[in-house]
């Protein structure tokens, strides 16, 4: 049973993350409405253009969904589902309010800066080195957090879900720390260096935290929905030894050749916690798949573990020179992000928090209507936008190999496409407008308690 | 129990709950949501759905593989041989080690937690044991 302090500090990180989640959309949806309409900026007020222009909101746009949204709502998961398997209290209730406050600093000064033109200019670490300091003390005290309650824990034997837990709280410190260089103030490393560091970093904080944090989640969620054991923890086991797989950033690039084909083979090898999850997935949802259409948090969950794989496969296929030399730079890398971070990571969160705040506030979710409205809305939305990113993406490869076409030409074509981005984008934003409103009457309606 | 191989005590509490319950203000009027026929429709929408972006993500792949023109120093997946052959200090046969460890593992997979789990009656199967 968790204490009324454990309840509401995990509650915190919770609705800080569906906040978070606002925010980012939004700026999405500005993104892509310059996009498709350039002209737009001349609606801005002259004094906001400078802080509302693609580049500054880009980085904004990526680093509040991935460490405010996500992340926050990683931490009140981790921190929840610590707490329930290992059957002792949070190791310090206290700590982990401090940092939740410290994070919603930490989202907003990034937030902040970002917009203000503030950039480290490098994809994913383009928070300020004080920011990067500050995020590293975050996860430590996360760290500490975790760890110190698993080491006091009565539980003998510890379940996929910890083990995924200490390792991504573990190994995102130093993937972190190397891959935003602080140690390196002075912009030593530059060039196919700097390049190197950097997607070094971009995709291991994509393995380290969100896959393999991302996995823990999933296998907690998987036997709770289905109200049935896990297939095989042995194979989830599998899956957790070989997580770190896969890097493709540097293909046809001045990197060293042997650096290129490593990269390839580690990404085929990606193969194995692929097959060890979706297997498992596939054995523990037998006689379980009527029950997607009922419940619309194992719908959600559903759909996330399939896009994992469909997101997986094309990794794989992306770390292919073949494959890469047609997409690479295209719109296709963008869905293939939004596919996961969007498609997986986000639709098993929203799975999560459908499930575990009304667990933690003793009361049933204020709508369930609302459920299914942020269901549909987010994920025909998506579908929307990703199709079209990919169509348009195959259309600027094909143009770009077949050579002589200019720019110009390929944008004017794939222009209809970013209309449909546009479309597939608002409705997504509505779907988490929605879900936000769900949660917040969840929150503060005045209900009788369940328990009461 | 949340894993069949790894029961524990406290781990019980949490393999309890299956549907999502309704909302608050609607659990007076059940009939206004779930019922049978949306659930079904729920289901096959999202089912087409899926199956369509399955589609286009395996399909666009080959498609992609096989109409790119590429140097004459790589072949069809994009690999350069020679600097497959190079990786491994320049000897070629040091990448056996780690395709066959890769092999095994894949062959024991399946074997494992296909074939054998497949085939085998609940009794025979670590996978299906029941501990409680």
């Amino acid at each position: 049973m968790l204490s009324q302090k454990e309840r509401q500090v995990i509650q915190g990180y919770f609705y800080s993350a569906v906040f978070w989640l606002l925010v980012p959309g939004l700026a999405g949806l500005l993104m892509a409405l310059l996009l498709f309409s350039p002209s737009f900026q001349e609606v801005i007020p002259p004094s906001f253009r400078g802080l509302l222009n693609f580049g500054r909101l880009r980085p904004m746009h990526v680093n509040t969904l991935i460490f405010g949204w996500l992340s926050m709502a990683y931490a009140g998961a981790m921190l929840y589902i610590t707490r329930r398997l290992t059957g002792v209290s949070l190791f310090s209730p206290q700590l982990a309010r401090i940092t939740l406050w410290l994070w919603n600093f930490l989202i907003v000064a990034a937030a902040t800066t970002l917009l203000m033109g503030m950039n480290q200019g490098r994809e994913y670490a383009e928070m300020i080195w004080p920011l990067d300091m500050l995020f590293l003390v975050l996860m430590a005290l996360l760290g500490v957090n975790i760890w110190g309650t698993i080491l006091r824990r009565r539980e003998p034997k510890l379940y996929v879900s910890i083990w995924n837990f200490m390792a991504a709280t573990m190994i995102l410190i130093p993937v972190y720390a190397i891959g935003n260089k602080i140690w390196d103030t002075t912009g030593t490393y530059v060039g196919m260096s700097d390049n190197i560091i950097n997607y070094f970093y971009v995709h291991n904080l994509f393995n380290a935290w969100f896959t393999t944090g991302g996995l823990g989640l999933a296998f907690y969620l998987l036997p709770r929905l289905t109200d049935k054991p896990l297939y095989s923890h042995g194979l989830a086991m599998w899956g957790l030894w070989s997580v770190w797989t896969g890097q493709h950033h540097q293909l046809w690039g001045p990197a060293p050749d042997w650096l290129e084909i490593l990269t390839v083979v580690f990404s085929v090898l990606a193969i194995v916690p692929t097959t060890a999850f979706m297997w498992n997935f596939y054995k523990t949802m037998e006689g379980r798949w009527l029950r997607v259409g009922q419940d619309v948090a194992l719908r959600f969950f559903t759909v996330g573990a399939i896009f994992w794989g469909f997101t997986c496969i094309q990794g794989v296929a992306q770390s292919l020179r073949t494959f890469s030399l047609y997409v690479h730079f295209s719109n296709w890398v963008v869905s293939h992000s939004h596919l996961a971070f969007v498609g997986d990571y986000s639709l098993w969160a929203f799975a999560l928090v459908y499930l575990v705040v009304p667990d933690l506030l003793g009361r049933p979710l204020y709508s369930r209507r609302l459920a299914e409205w942020h269901f549909w809305l987010t994920l025909g939305g998506l579908t929307i936008f990703m199709t079209s990113l990919w169509l348009a993406g195959l259309i600027q490869g094909q143009h770009w190999l077949a050579g002589g076409i200019r720019f110009l030409e390929t944008t004017r074509v794939i222009h209809p496409y970013f209309a449909w981005r546009l479309m597939g984008g608002l409705l997504i934003w509505v779907g988490q407008v929605v879900f936000a409103y769900n949660i917040w009457r969840t929150a503060f309606q005045r209900a009788p308690s369940r328990k009461s | 129990m949340i894993a069949n191989e790894k029961p524990t005590s406290h781990q019980q509490s949490d393999h309890t709950t299956g549907e999502m319950s309704l909302g608050a203000h609607e659990e007076h009027s059940v009939n206004c949501v779930g019922g049978g026929r949306r659930d079904a429709l729920a289901l096959a929408t999202t089912t087409l759905i899926v199956v369509f972006v399955g589609a286009i993500v395996v399909l666009s792949i080959p498609y992609a593989v096989l109409s790119a023109p590429l140097p004459s120093s790589v072949d069809r997946l994009g690999l350069s041989i020679e600097a497959i052959q190079n990786l491994f200090f320049g000897r070629p046969w040091y990448l056996l080690v780690p395709s066959a460890l890769f092999a095994l593992w894949m062959g024991y997979a399946v074997y494992r937690w296909g074939l054998r789990s497949s085939f085998a009656t609940s009794d025979e199967t670590t996978s299906e044991k029941k501990v409680e």
